[in-house]
């Protein structure tokens, strides 16, 4: 198995799910899913992005490698995992990611991540 | 973080300081004049095995066993440990179009302090187009990157007084660490080797072996060729093991291979003698009828045997299939099944409800079915 | 000139806005698909190249330090100017890069966005929030992006004039001489600082993890190399300042040539997040400027002559804008979109001339731009929203030294 970096220190509750902040319907903040994608840091913490790069995400967004929640830590799934969401995410790994924002005629209109090399 | 660094590497300088030990506080010391790099990185350019960061090593020779087999000899460079116990794992990442990919083979090598080099044994398999490049592609002088050794599927030290080997195909690679070792400390004691393959010329390591039967008396070898005699039957173990309820037992080989050696231990209430290795998918085995599979976002079809996964008929038909190990851990192959019944070639288990999600790297249609990939 | 709707500016319709969006989009996925071993084997060979520049340098003159006068000058020289290259190239074409995540791809952890450490002053972390997120996020947008004189200068006319301003021909030989520390403290937002918008425990935090790095650099340059020449440790000092100076004025040089000459517009937007892709696009075009020269010029500039290109897919490995250019323009010609580019000569005189004209108050100097109209003045603290550039910064901490989990 590749050697994997140990679990960031730090979430516990998804109330303090970084890119989570201030969304009381337990959508991440846009703004702060862009920043995640941008500045390079974990949706859920906050840090620093590491190495490989998780990504959670229905069936569906797994199969068309296309996901809307931000980057993560591969210690912090656990904490995104544990939201209440209606159906079970899966967890993808990935060294890089492209970063697509939503245009006009996507049937999507929400920015997404494209993992670019999948683990 | 490099405080975290600095305490960790504290804490293991503990009871004995080796001159390797001192040689990595010279070269921690000089990390002051290489901030913000470390000195590693400037010594790779010298030679590229020069570097603990990520660990690294340098194939040196690629020793071909058979058609399809070939085992590479492999000089680690800083930071390796040798003392992988007989059996275990190690990481082999390897780059191929500019990208590391990782995958996990058993070391053939024995573990010896002094050596320089480990061994492991790569099958080409027909889904794996990494092994493939690590047994036709790769050669000598390779940089490679490398994890230390896992797995628990390891020799005990002492070994147990008797002992039987269950291997089928390439299952033999981390047995032959193992009786390796044994010939080497010279405790080779009642050891009894079945190794199933399907033909002799497919055969890993088999003059080796019987060069080891010739030595030691006690190694009791056979071979079964199932071309020609057919998957061997468990129920004649007795016959040819009659002792084998007494003897600590190691299985290594295809998926169903290892699920009737489960089985057939569990039904034995033996289990906790039984040591498994489940490394590889055998896909040839009890495979589903095929059908058509449909993916449906591209509107592609394929017609697909019972023997080929939903992700090998998808990549043959051109579509753009996520995935990850290729057998059926890491869950990243997984996508929706819209419609029709598929069959988990590890267990035998057929998914039939629509908008299921299913591992596309261990499942083969069941008739015809539709994929929203 | 400052635009507010940058469709209407262009004259585009929606449609034409959509189609070139579409247009970008083949084009970096034809990047993305045909991205292989050959782009690995080049970062891999700039990385090796960069190293050996810096290796010889230091050793260089140490080797010198006990040679008579004669061999020694020219070797120190020789050494500083190596090194200086090292750390332009290490902080353009790999740092600025390899931080943006463009290599990540490749799967190997010594070369990503999240291990890297860079050979400057500002930690990697605070780099990544500064630029990739509030820069290119923000492009050129009045009142967000800091980019826009670095909080030091006024770039733009709709910024408000105040007799400091005047120092402008001052400040500017300051921050391009000690443009390291300048970027260092970017992140800080000097502007929100002087307005007494900063938290000052968020401050704190984070001038202390530039304290920690850049004494580290510091000490590296101006202690550690100069002992080891023994007696001539004074001559080290002085190639390894010539060296950091040497990037310096580089780097600013670069950097100010990508959104400040003529052609690069300002935007007074207020809506970013609705912002679709196609105008992200239109608005990365029209806010930044080419710069026009050889290869060796673009890759000692980080491949940043093609700022265009690179603010329309900062992620896409650098080496391959070069390929994709002549398309970009095309596009823009065809769609009449301005494509600004010239010679770096031309790029900076016109930088200079803003710098200077600015210093003065509007009513006294013209405008080289088209008019924008009405007499806009944005001020950078009432703008900016608190939380894009102040708020909870988690990954600060200790500077993460390059993947400091060496096994050994």
């Amino acid at each position: 198995m590749v050697a994997r970096r140990g679990p960031q220190p730090g979430v516990t509750t998804a109330s303090a799910l970084f890119a989570w902040e201030g969304a009381p319907d337990g959508v991440p903040s846009r703004r702060l899913v862009t920043r995640c994608a941008l500045a390079r840091v974990c949706g859920a913490c906050g840090r620093p992005l590491g190495h490989p790069i998780a990504f959670v995400g229905t069936s569906d967004e797994v199969a068309r490698n296309a996901f809307h929640l931000p980057p993560l830590h591969d210690g912090c799934v656990d904490a995104v995992r544990a939201l209440p969401a209606p159906v079970p995410l899966t967890v993808v790994r990935t060294a890089g990611f492209e970063f697509v924002r939503p245009g006009s005629g996507d049937a999507d209109p929400l920015p997404r991540f494209v993992p670019n090399s999948l683990l | 973080m490099f405080t975290d660094r600095v305490t960790s590497t504290t804490a293991s300088r503990d009871a004995q300081t080796t001159p390797r030990d001192r040689w990595g506080r010279v070269r921690r010391g000089l990390d002051q004049l290489t901030t913000p790099l470390l000195p590693d990185d400037y010594l790779t350019l010298i030679n590229p095995l020069w570097s603990s960061r990520e660990l690294r090593g340098r194939v040196e020779k690629v020793v071909r066993e058979t058609d399809d087999a070939a085992t590479l000899v492999i000089r680690p460079g800083w930071g390796w440990t040798y003392d992988h116990r007989p059996g275990q794992y190690v990481g082999i990442g390897v780059q191929v179009d500019g990208k590391f990919h990782w995958r996990s083979y058993s070391v053939s090598s024995p573990p010896k302090r002094s050596g320089r080099t480990l061994a492991i044994t790569v099958r080409a398999m027909p889904e794996g187009f990494l092994s493939d490049h690590l047994v036709n592609g790769l050669a000598p002088g390779t940089i490679v990157r490398l994890a230390l050794p896992n797995g628990d599927f390891v020799l005990p030290d002492p070994p147990p007084a008797r002992s039987l080997f269950l291997v089928g195909g390439s299952g033999i690679t981390p047995v032959m660490s193992m009786l390796r070792t044994l010939d080497r400390r010279g405790t080779m004691g009642d050891v009894t080797l079945h190794y199933a393959s399907t033909t002799p010329e497919r055969m890993i390591f088999r003059d080796e072996i019987a060069a080891l039967h010739a030595k030691h008396e006690a190694l009791t070898v056979h071979e079964w060729f199932s071309d020609e005699q057919g998957i061997f039957d468990l129920a004649r173990l007795d016959d040819l093991v009659p002792d084998w309820r007494r003897r600590e037992t190691w299985a290594c080989g295809p998926a169903p291979m290892l699920d009737a050696v489960e089985q057939h231990w569990r039904d034995a209430d033996l289990d906790d003698r039984l040591h498994l290795e489940r490394f590889s998918l055998q896909l040839k085995g009890d495979g589903g009828e095929g059908g058509l599979v449909t993916f449906q976002n591209t509107g592609r079809e394929v017609e697909a045997d019972g023997a080929t996964t939903l992700l090998e008929a998808g990549e043959q038909a051109g579509v753009g299939m996520p995935y990850g190990c290729r057998v059926g851990i890491c869950h990243t192959c997984t996508v929706t099944k819209i419609s029709g019944t598929v069959r988990d070639l590890r267990n035998g288990d057929e998914f039939d409800q629509p908008n299921e999600q299913v591992q596309t790297c261990v499942t083969v249609p069941v008739g015809p079915c539709t994929l929203n990939v | 000139m400052a635009i507010s709707d940058v469709q209407e500016y262009c004259h585009l319709t929606e449609a034409d806005v959509e189609a070139i969006g579409r247009e970008l989009d083949a084009l970096r996925e034809r990047v993305e698909r045909s991205r292989g071993a050959k782009d690995a084997a080049y970062i891999r060979r700039v990385i090796r190249a960069q190293r050996w520049m810096a290796a010889s340098a230091r050793i260089g003159m140490i080797v010198a330090a006990p040679l008579d006068k004669r061999y020694r000058r020219p070797l120190q020289a020789a050494s500083a100017v190596s090194l200086g290259l090292a750390k332009i190239l290490e902080n353009m074409e790999i740092g600025h890069n390899v931080m943006h995540g463009q290599w990540d791809w490749m799967n190997d952890p010594e070369i990503h966005s999240s291990t890297w450490e860079w050979d400057t002053g500002q930690p990697a972390e605070q780099w990544k929030h500064s630029h990739n997120y509030i820069h290119h996020q923000f492009t050129n947008v009045l009142g967000y992006d800091n980019d826009i004189g670095y909080g030091v200068l006024r770039m733009a006319r709709e910024q408000r004039w105040t007799p400091a301003n005047l120092g402008q021909p001052v400040y500017n030989a300051l921050l391009a001489t000690l443009f390291q520390w300048g970027v260092a403290l970017h992140d800080l937002d000097l502007d929100a600082i002087r307005h007494g918008k900063k938290d000052p425990e968020e401050m704190r935090r984070q001038l202390a993890q530039i304290v920690r790095k850049g004494r580290h650099q510091l000490v590296k340059d101006y202690v550690l190399y100069p002992a080891l020449t023994g007696p001539r440790w004074k001559e080290t000092i002085r190639a390894n300042v010539a060296a950091n100076l040497m990037r310096n004025v580089w780097a600013y040089l670069i950097i100010f040539c990508g959104h400040f000459p003529d052609g690069a517009l300002h935007f007074t937007e207020d809506e970013l997040e609705d912002e679709t892709r196609a105008e992200w696009y239109l608005r990365q075009i029209l806010g930044t400027a080419n710069f026009e020269g050889g290869p060796l010029l673009h890759l000692m500039s980080g491949n940043l002559g093609y700022q265009i290109e690179h603010h329309l897919f900062p992620d896409l490995v650098s080496n391959r804008y070069a390929e994709i250019a002549p398309e970009v323009r095309a596009l823009c010609e065809k769609y009449e979109l301005p494509y600004t580019t010239g010679p770096l000569h031309r790029q900076y005189g016109q930088v200079l001339r803003t710098i200077h004209k600015l210093t003065l108050p509007n009513r006294m100097t013209k405008d080289d731009r088209p008019p924008t109209g009405e007499g806009v003045t944005i001020e950078q603290h009432q703008r900016v929203r608190h939380e894009d550039t102040h708020q909870r910064r988690t990954e600060l901490g200790a500077w993460s030294r390059a993947a400091g989990r060496s096994r050994a």
